[in-house]
């Protein structure tokens, strides 16, 4: 078996002979398939530009915070 | 940071590189944030010339070195790299000459499919490919892309 730096309680979802459909394995994971739909419904270009923004946005944040520490 | 120029900027000076990592997982339809480009790329000193020529404007520095040294000509002419993990005005570009669980560059090109930004061709692992690669890594926070991935190539496979 390949050699995991996955905690224990993390092991489970790797697997891929427990039965289950890959959907199912990610919902049980906690990952919000609603939206991967959204990013299947805009282009790639789209895709990646979503990313510039949140990165930047979060980039913002990050500043602000700190030159406002509390 | 802009990303996404970084991408048309490689393209546009015609390096030979194929998106992988977290910005390929994000152009498969993965939910996730990534903060650097990764790409596999020939280390030939041809291509690694084009890879100056697309960034010297953006002052790429080795960021992993104690002192950030600049990525010159002189070394791209030289080659020799294994890996190039560059910071550049316009944020992170990970250049690797092996993908783990895929191999060297002309593999991943070989297991890569071309897509359109803008009127650019750019190349970006398949599916299958980057699920591969990101299995093959097996850390913490690949599990998140690879549950996603397998997930989204899972909903495509039953729509055909």
């Amino acid at each position: 078996m390949q050699h995991l730096d996955l905690p224990p309680e993390l092991e489970p979802f790797w697997r891929t002979d427990d039965g289950r459909t890959a959907t199912a394995r990610a919902v049980a994971y906690g990952i919000d398939l609603s939206m991967l739909d959204d990013n299947l419904r805009i282009s790639h270009t789209e895709r990646l530009r979503q990313n510039d923004r949140m990165l930047n946005e979060s980039e913002a944040l990050r500043q602000a915070r700190r030159q406002n520490p509390r | 940071m802009k990303l996404t120029s970084i991408t048309r900027r490689l393209a546009e000076f015609e390096v030979q590189f194929v998106i992988a990592g977290g910005l390929g997982a994000i152009i498969h339809g993965s939910s996730l944030m990534t903060r650097d480009v990764d790409v596999a790329c020939s280390m030939e000193p041809d291509n690694l010339l084009r890879l100056f020529n697309a960034t010297q404007d953006l002052h790429p520095v080795h960021r992993m070195t104690p002192h950030k040294e600049i990525f010159t000509r002189h070394q791209a002419e030289q080659g020799g790299f294994r890996n190039l993990y560059l910071a550049t005005a316009w944020g992170q570009l990970d250049c690797l000459g092996e993908i783990k669980g895929l191999g060297d560059f002309s593999i991943c090109l070989e297991q890569s499919e071309v897509l359109e930004m803008d009127g650019i061709q750019i190349r970006v692992l398949t599916l299958d490919a980057l699920i591969e690669a990101k299995r093959a890594m097996g850390r913490p926070r690949d599990l998140h892309t690879v549950l996603e991935l397998e997930a989204i190539r899972e909903g495509l496979r039953s729509q055909h």
